[in-house]
């Protein structure tokens, strides 16, 4: 029933394309008001299955309802909940950002009056309003991704699709954005964020899901997620000089399953702290290398992801604003 | 599902989102280099060299004018502006936006035909006012634009339904279809003066029915009975129509 159903709920959804199983029966719900990550590598399947959910491809089997409305079966009533910030800004450039916004309005029904107060304000929130006028095509690259957020906000979907949404973006925007995000999940909107950004989805999500190879690899609270991955210890070490040759030498100490360079600290996945302190120590004397830092931090998420996927995502916990 | 899909409240808000695309996209599209040289530029210079050679009066020329403005124009928005948004991302908006498939070609279509019909009415006002050009049947005349320009925009829609970001590649395959068309309509050789085999080729032009209704309601001898040359449109623009939703349909299954 609509009026009690989740805010988004798939069953066994599968989508292929030929003998390539992108999406390969994944289950899962999202409740009202939920702010719920999506993550994965490329190629998962998360693009694949946004797709499916918001309209713009068909599941091969199984199905998918927003609020109790099949997405399929009900497409429409189902596609009148929605908000997308899909992962390519796609304004029209040849509109001005106000005339992008009423006609987005427009598509979605909202009445004129309605779309020009809301319009106003959101262009007022993200800093375009003096740019009202002008054509998207001389917008910059962050000016665009605010303006397709404030595209799929004109409406007031009760589901807000976001598909990396701060990708790209200057610091100041990518607070921007984040903050928005906060402040629209705290209204109770329901958020569905894709992201490769494994800080922004620790720090925003309510709970995330892994998907790997069409498969959901995981699904829980982020804290929940770096529990369960206790088995991934790290020691995160800083010298007062790094170089290539010091990440080498200690990925060649014994005690050290793998070094990861996170800005000038490097993290060192072990399976023996202790052992791999005392290997740190020796090696840093060794080599005339003073300690600035060193830490025994508990699993993150990207230590999670790894695990889980076995892929390193190059823009993961030290990456993004 | 289908109850609510038919039912006057939803398919009064596809109508009139259906419009509020086909009002972007005249604003947006018929500006754009393709829609004017394909649209305006070319029908008029083709038309121009080939009546130069009769050597008849203007008057009577301006009915195949206006038709070939109608032509070119109608079925010029759907395949210039497609190609644009499938590589700029902006088609899957209409794909995620609460409006059916049908409903945003037919914003599509409308915005072709609004276009067509706008543009082909300048030649007509130019032969009235200025060449004393007739218009006898008016309502025939009318009826002939609104269907004509229907079913052109339709086959621009189908042309459009090609799964390329190229506009080059469409423009192509829509001159390609445009040009024989043209010229088996009797618009540059009358019908009953055509060789047997090309009047044969004629009936499978809807240019021919559309030519057929304008020399009518400008004052001419039509060669097909009233009725069939409207119900042959109304056949055409359902097969275009029908044929262009179904392959975008298709495509979007296997995206």
């Amino acid at each position: 029933m609509p009026g009690s159903a989740p805010a988004i709920s798939i069953e066994n959804l599968t989508k292929r394309y030929g003998n390539l199983v992108a999406v390969d029966g994944i289950s899962f719900q999202v409740e009202p008001g939920e702010l719920f990550g999506f993550l994965g590598p490329n190629g998962a399947g998360k693009t694949t299955t946004v797709n499916i959910l918001t309209g713009v491809s068909f599941p091969t089997a199984g199905s998918a309802d927003i609020f109790g409305h099949d997405v399929v079966k009900d497409s429409f009533r189902a596609k009148e909940l929605l908000g997308i910030v899909p992962e390519v800004s796609n304004a029209y450039v040849e509109y001005s950002a106000w005339n992008n916004l009423m006609f987005t309005g427009a598509l979605y029904g909202v009445p004129r009056k309605e779309t020009a107060s809301r319009a106003a304000e959101l262009l007022e929130k993200f800093d375009l309003y003096d740019k009202r006028a002008v054509k998207v095509k001389s917008f910059s690259q962050g000016m665009r991704r605010k303006l397709v957020v404030a595209m799929a906000l004109v409406n007031e979907p009760r589901v807000l699709f976001m598909d990396e949404p701060t990708t790209g973006l200057d610091v100041q925007s990518v607070l921007t954005i984040r903050d928005m995000i906060r402040e629209l999940n705290q209204r109770g909107m329901t958020i569905f964020l894709t992201t490769h950004n494994l800080a922004e989805a620790n720090i925003l999500c309510d709970r995330v899901a892994i998907i790997n190879r069409g498969k959901i690899a995981a699904i829980d609270t982020p804290e929940n997620l770096k529990r369960a991955a206790q088995s991934v210890q790290a020691v995160e070490v800083a010298f007062d000089r790094t170089a290539a040759a010091v990440e080498e030498g200690l990925a060649s100490l014994p005690e050290i399953g793998e070094v990861r360079r996170l800005g000038d600290k490097l993290r060192l996945i072990t399976d023996d702290v202790p052992g791999a302190i005392d290997a740190v120590t020796r090696y840093a004397k060794g080599e005339g290398l003073r300690i600035a830092y060193i830490n025994t931090p508990g699993p993150s998420l990207e230590d999670v992801f790894v695990k889980l996927t076995g892929i390193r995502e190059p823009g993961g916990e030290g990456g993004g604003a | 599902m289908i109850r609510d899909a038919l039912s006057p409240e939803r398919l009064g808000k596809e109508f009139r989102r259906a419009l509020v695309i086909a009002g972007k996209d005249v604003r947006i599209y018929c500006l754009k280099p393709p829609v004017l040289l394909f649209g305006i530029v070319f029908p008029f210079f083709l038309f121009l060299s080939f009546y130069v050679g009769r050597k008849g009066p203007v008057a009577q020329g301006i009915p195949g004018l206006v038709v070939i403005s109608l032509f070119f124009t109608s079925s010029n928005i759907a395949p210039a502006g497609m190609p644009f948004e499938r590589m700029a991302k902006t088609f899957n908006r209409y794909l995620s936006a609460p409006i059916s498939l049908t409903w945003m070609l037919a914003g599509k279509t409308l915005a072709g035909f609004a276009f067509g019909a706008a543009i082909s009415l300048l030649p007509l006002l130019v032969g009235i006012l200025g060449y004393g050009t007739s218009v006898t049947s008016p309502l025939i005349l009318v009826f002939a634009l609104l269907a004509g320009g229907m079913c052109f925009s339709c086959m621009g829609t189908l042309v459009a339904s090609m799964p390329t970001e190229m506009p080059g590649n469409v423009m192509t395959v829509l001159n390609f279809v445009r040009l024989p068309l043209l010229f088996l309509s009797g618009i540059f050789i009358p019908l009953d003066e055509m060789p047997g085999w090309s009047r044969g080729l004629a009936v499978i032009s809807p240019l021919t029915y559309v030519n057929d209704l304008v020399k009518r309601g400008a004052g001419y001898a039509g060669y097909y009975p009233l009725w069939l040359d409207f119900l042959v449109l109304v056949l055409f623009m359902a097969v275009f129509f029908g044929v262009a939703a179904w392959i975008f349909n298709a495509a979007r299954k296997r995206s």
